[in-house]
């Protein structure tokens, strides 16, 4: 499917979101919300430790109490190890073990909340204190406590080209940095809840999730049960930001009310959303960089250490920080991923690009400076721009051995219409850098390096500039896919389980099938949660939606949009051949001749069918009819961001004052829809630079401010209102219209350009977040 | 009275209680009412502090005395010799009344930090004070505008000053069935005041991690007569530090330089009492405490300086 046509009628317009009126009235309901018939309660027992293992547990009392209808302990649970996507969790829904302060142990049901919570305290546990450790540094030295039978670290993740040994003696300038990294919260607006309800022994699961897919095979894989047993409804689950994709609650659930028989639902407190289910990692940098006289890149050379919590088993954070930063003549990364006795780490927003790739962009940064070189010029001089090869390239389990033995492996046949595989494909940041530039007036405002523009008292003001890259979505776990029905009144529905986290995409991927169906976009509705209606989908995690459910909705429409024509030319146009018709606003008519009377609609097309005898469908279902490209080998978003902040030195207090940021994510379907989700990005950046962090107790590793009063998320009103949200649409080869992902580059962009502006406004760099206290720390220190 | 009940048991709401509920008409029907139902019983103004406080079970009452609608206690006016802020006036209607005086616009400035405006139309002057956080933004300035409080009784009034009304974090001079009806600030006879007020806080929806707050009063020739610094958040109550405020009396606006106003910061933070927790450490508090007080005095200068 080419690119070619840009006269688009219904991708690239601002289209209100499908389901804003019911958002701003508050009537879309979200899981919480949700009640079924002879419904019980239930709640978990928490941990207290950081590790222990259960002695002993008695439920007798707490099965006595009037209203309980049953206690969940590890005794009834499966011991098998189930997997949340891109291994966010890697457990048993229960195993007798806690592994962080707040841990599911058991779960009770009830007549009431009330009645669940108070027999939570007469279960009786008798705990075996295990020793327990906290820090990853410590976690991964032999003799450290075991956290899990798989042991405590996970094989390392190495990108590697060149010789760095090499890289370092052509450098003229080295720079090396040790940053450590505090925990971001997803922080979502709402709460979560899970409802199960068996049928025999078929199960439906009701809960706010972005990954509905990836949730019935979590559930198949801890019961052990056929997946054609597990539906999996996911509702609304506003913003995620990764939080709510398959989460241990869930699976609990499921095993509780089939214990009591009995439809149950668990509904999270605040306190157990924040502090309970998972977080992003902590995560330490140590690096090298080296660069000439000229500003070359020679080397990088980074060892980055992520720690997953008790059930994380992550062993990588982001290879796209790598390859933007790709031109680099010789780099060695390696990542490795650390249990250790907190809360759960797993994806967040733009994971890794937010951490790795902002030490690199620091790295970078004292690099430029040191070269005497404008931070925009450093980065044109070496970031990646298309048709240059990607790092990512190297063995991994999940890619089928090396490079070569990969490609070897694709029947030439799927591959003959593929982009180059380990070469980007489109787009870079050179174009949105410079419009970047040129918007925020960067020539004019930028007055070197450690130099604000302004000094007011004691207030200090500065720009800065950052990029972010991040993947498009993708294929390790298998291919996203939809299917679109044709109905026989002409409207339209899409299938594809990509769940519903408040970014848009109920209204985007219905532009997409619009677009290709050529029918109008309010003909077209949209299921993102039924597992029984939808084929198997990522989910929209990794920047995917857009990009690889676009792909499968457009492919699925294009085969819909195939079958509706050859059964219009076969009954209506005298068997002449389908390529020669053409749709336009639901009606079918000779590509030729656009303003014919010999027009048909879909419902003609199809009822003519429903008449005859022959026992063909009067619906039409149209699917892809080949896998989608292995995209993570050719595909990446961009973000530029250009930032002003005002430091008050004796405060430590940081402002921001102004705003840009370009993205590249190709064709824009939605510029309204698009542009939020950069601006939200943006915020969350900034916020993570300058605020968010989760406060761990010092011995026990419990959160002490799973609280959004203490757990500081900036506001629209933090955030300056002039600020800029442009576009640069570097149109892609694959991607539905052109288009590509967009919604994790934005983040990382934003705190690499908040960082320097900080740097240039007073001088010192600041680990993150740049907390006022930190701030003056670190001018005091220097 | 009114019978009502509030039981939404299970998963819609956060709300889990079952209480009585009156609607006096008057303030001394309300202590009458108090009186007869006893410890169980609670007043309840704007609600937006007890509704916390009531989520997380740390309180519980039998009886709710619902106070909001009286207006004799709903007020804001500017006498000759005073201010008087009625208990029940909402934080909006105190960030309406800028334009009554230029300590109700310092007031009203303050109220602006405050929680959300959608907030701030429930929660009340009165409500702020009786719930006698540390933190509070506007307990700091009436310390130092010296303001005193009135409060009503079952055999009468009594007035407290607003420095004593604090006896420790969520503890008031309120004794038995005893209601806060006023603020009242004292304006000078003769000469000027002005007072500003300054915070550390993180995000715009934000607590005070440090504040303070000053008044200085001058007589027409610039002369100061009195000063006064009050500090928040870095004891169980407000901090009046003499020990800042002291060695500015009997000063001419003019010599008010920098030097002086820093000393007095130093000073001030002497009689800090911070501790260290999740928001910010003891060290960084007391530090705060200097610019604040620095600040907030050079705030009051310039205003007297116009």
């Amino acid at each position: 499917m080419g690119t070619t046509q840009r006269n688009f009628s219904v991708v690239g317009k601002g289209a209100h979101v499908k389901d804003a009126r019911e958002k701003v009235t508050g009537s879309l309901k979200y899981a919480v919300d949700l009640k079924v018939q002879n419904m019980a309660s239930g709640k978990i027992l928490r941990c207290p430790h950081p590790h222990a293992k259960i002695v002993r547990i008695d439920t007798s009392k707490a099965e006595a109490l009037p209203g309980v209808l049953g206690v969940l302990t590890h005794e009834d649970v499966p011991q098998n190890d189930w997997e949340s996507a891109w291994f966010n969790y890697r457990g048993k829904a229960l195993d007798g073990t806690g592994r962080f302060v707040g841990d599911d142990i058991a779960a009770v049901a009830a007549q009431s909340e009330e009645i669940a919570e108070h027999a939570l305290e007469l279960i009786d546990v008798e705990y075996e204190i295990l020793p327990h450790v906290l820090d990853m540094e410590k976690a991964r030295e032999s003799g450290a406590p075991e956290i899990r039978c798989e042991g405590n670290e996970r094989d390392p993740y190495i990108v590697k080209w060149g010789d760095t040994d090499e890289g370092s003696a052509q450098a003229d300038f080295t720079v090396d940095c040790d940053i450590f990294y505090e925990s971001q919260q997803y922080a979502p607006l709402g709460r979560n809840a899970c409802i199960a309800e068996w049928l025999g022994d078929k199960v439906t699961v009701w809960t706010s999730s972005q990954t509905p897919s990836e949730l019935r095979d979590g559930v198949h894989e801890a019961l052990g049960i056929p997946l054609s047993k597990v539906r999996v409804m996911a509702m609304p689950c506003g913003s995620s930001f990764g939080q709510w994709w398959s989460n241990n609650f869930m699976i609990i659930t499921v095993l509780l009310a089939r214990k009591i028989r009995q439809a149950v639902k668990i509904e999270l407190t605040n306190e157990e959303c924040m502090a309970t289910v998972k977080r992003r990692h902590l995560e330490r940098t140590r690096g090298k960089m080296g660069c000439t006289k000229d500003g070359q890149i020679t080397f990088a050379q980074i060892d980055h250490l992520i720690d997953n919590g008790g059930y994380g088993f992550k062993d990588d954070v982001g290879f796209f920080c790598v390859d933007m930063w790709g031109k680099a003549r010789n780099g060695h990364y390696a990542v490795h991923g650390i249990n250790t006795n907190l809360v759960t780490a797993g994806c967040m927003r733009g994971v890794g690009d937010c951490t790795l790739g902002a030490s690199v962009e620091r790295l970078a940064d004292r690099l430029a400076e040191k070269a005497d070189m404008d931070p925009v010029d450093f980065r044109i001089k070496n970031q990646i721009v298309a048709g240059d090869e990607l790092r990512m390239q190297h063995s991994r389990d999940n890619m089928k051995g090396n490079r070569d033995a990969y490609i070897a492996s694709i029947p030439p046949h799927l591959r003959k219409d593929w982009p180059e595989l380990f070469h980007l494909s489109a787009g870079g940041t050179r174009a949105i850098l410079e419009r970047g530039a040129e918007a925020f007036r960067w020539k004019e405002r930028w007055k070197g390096w450690a130099t604000p523009h302004t000094v007011d008292g004691p207030l200090k003001r500065a720009v800065g500039v950052g990029t972010g890259a991040h993947v498009c979505g993708v294929e390790f776990e298998g291919s996203s896919s939809a299917m679109v029905r044709i109905n026989p009144d002409g409207s339209a529905k899409v299938h594809c389980a990509v769940g519903r986290q408040g970014r848009g995409s109920e209204t985007t991927q219905c532009q997409v099938a619009a677009e290709e169906l050529g029918l109008p976009l309010d003909m077209i509705e949209i299921e993102t949660g039924d597992t029984d209606s939808c084929p198997w989908n990522h989910g929209s995690l990794a920047s995917s939606t857009m990009y690889r459910t676009g792909w499968a909705t457009r492919a699925a429409s294009n085969d819909a949009r195939r079958q509706l024509l050859e059964i219009a030319a076969r009954e209506f146009f005298d068997g002449i051949a389908p390529e020669e018709l053409d749709i336009t606003d639901g009606e079918i008519h000779p590509k030729e001749e656009p303003r014919s009377n010999r027009r048909f609609t879909f419902s003609q097309v199809l009822n003519e069918l429903r008449s005859e005898t022959l026992g063909q469908t009067s619906s039409i279902t149209g699917r892809p009819a080949v896998p989608m490209p292995p995209s993570t080998t050719f595909a990446r978003q961009f973000g530029a961001q250009f930032a002003e902040v005002e430091v008050d030195v004796e405060t430590g207090k940081i402002k921001i004052l102004d705003f840009v940021a370009v993205q590249d994510s190709g064709t824009v379907v939605n510029p309204q829809v698009l542009k939020n989700q950069v601006i939200g990005g943006a915020i969350c950046g900034a916020g993570f630079a300058i605020y968010e962090h989760l406060v761990f107790d010092e011995e026990t590793g419990a959160i002490k401010n799973a609280n959004l009063l203490d757990y500081k998320l900036l506001r629209c009103a933090d955030f300056p209102h002039q600020a800029q949200v442009l576009f640069e649409e570097s149109p892609d080869p694959v991607g539905p219209f052109g288009a590509r992902g967009a919604g994790e580059s934005p983040i990382a962009a934003g705190i690499s350009a908040v960082s320097q502006a900080v740097y240039n406004a007073i001088g010192v760099w600041v680990d993150l977040p740049m907390t006022p206290e930190r701030v003056v720390r670190a001018l005091n220190a220097a | 009275m009114n019978e009502a009940v509030v039981d939404e048991s299970g998963t819609d709401g956060v709300m889990r209680a079952r209480f009585d509920y009156a609607r006096p008409a008057t303030a001394q029907e309300a202590i009458k009412l108090k009186s007869q139902l006893g410890e169980k019983a609670r007043y309840w103004a704007g609600g937006t502090d007890m509704t916390l406080l009531w989520q997380r079970s740390e309180i519980q009452f039998d009886h709710c005395i619902d106070i909001r609608q009286l207006d004799e206690l709903d007020y804001i006016s500017v006498e000759p010799d005073s201010i008087r802020i009625g208990a029940m006036a909402s934080l909006s209607l105190l960030e309406r009344s800028a334009e009554a005086h230029h300590l109700l616009a310092t007031l009203s400035d303050i109220t602006k930090l405050m929680c959300t405006p959608q907030t701030r139309t429930l929660a009340t002057v009165g409500g702020n004070l009786c719930n006698a956080s540390p933190a509070s933004d506007l307990s700091p300035a009436f310390v130092a505008m010296n303001a005193q409080v009135v409060i009503l009784g079952e055999d009468g009034e009594r007035s407290v000053g607003m420095f004593e009304f604090f006896e420790g974090v969520n503890k008031t001079a309120l004794r038995g069935t005893e209601l806060l009806k006023e603020v009242t600030i004292p304006l000078p006879s003769a000469g000027q005041i002005a007072a500003s007020y300054r915070r550390i806080d993180r995000t715009v929806v934000d607590i005070a991690l440090v504040n303070a707050a000053s008044a200085l009063t001058v007589s027409d020739s610039g002369e100061i007569k009195k000063a006064s610094i009050a500090l928040g958040a870095v004891a169980p109550v407000i901090v009046r530090s003499e020990a800042a405020a002291q060695p500015l009396i009997g000063r001419t606006l003019d010599e008010l330089d920098d030097a002086m106003l820093a000393a007095a910061g130093e000073a001030a933070s002497k009689d800090a009492k911070p501790i260290s927790d999740v928001r910010a450490s003891a060290g960084y508090r007391r530090d705060m405490v200097k610019v604040m007080v620095r600040r907030s005095l050079a705030d009051c200068v310039e205003q007297l300086k116009g």
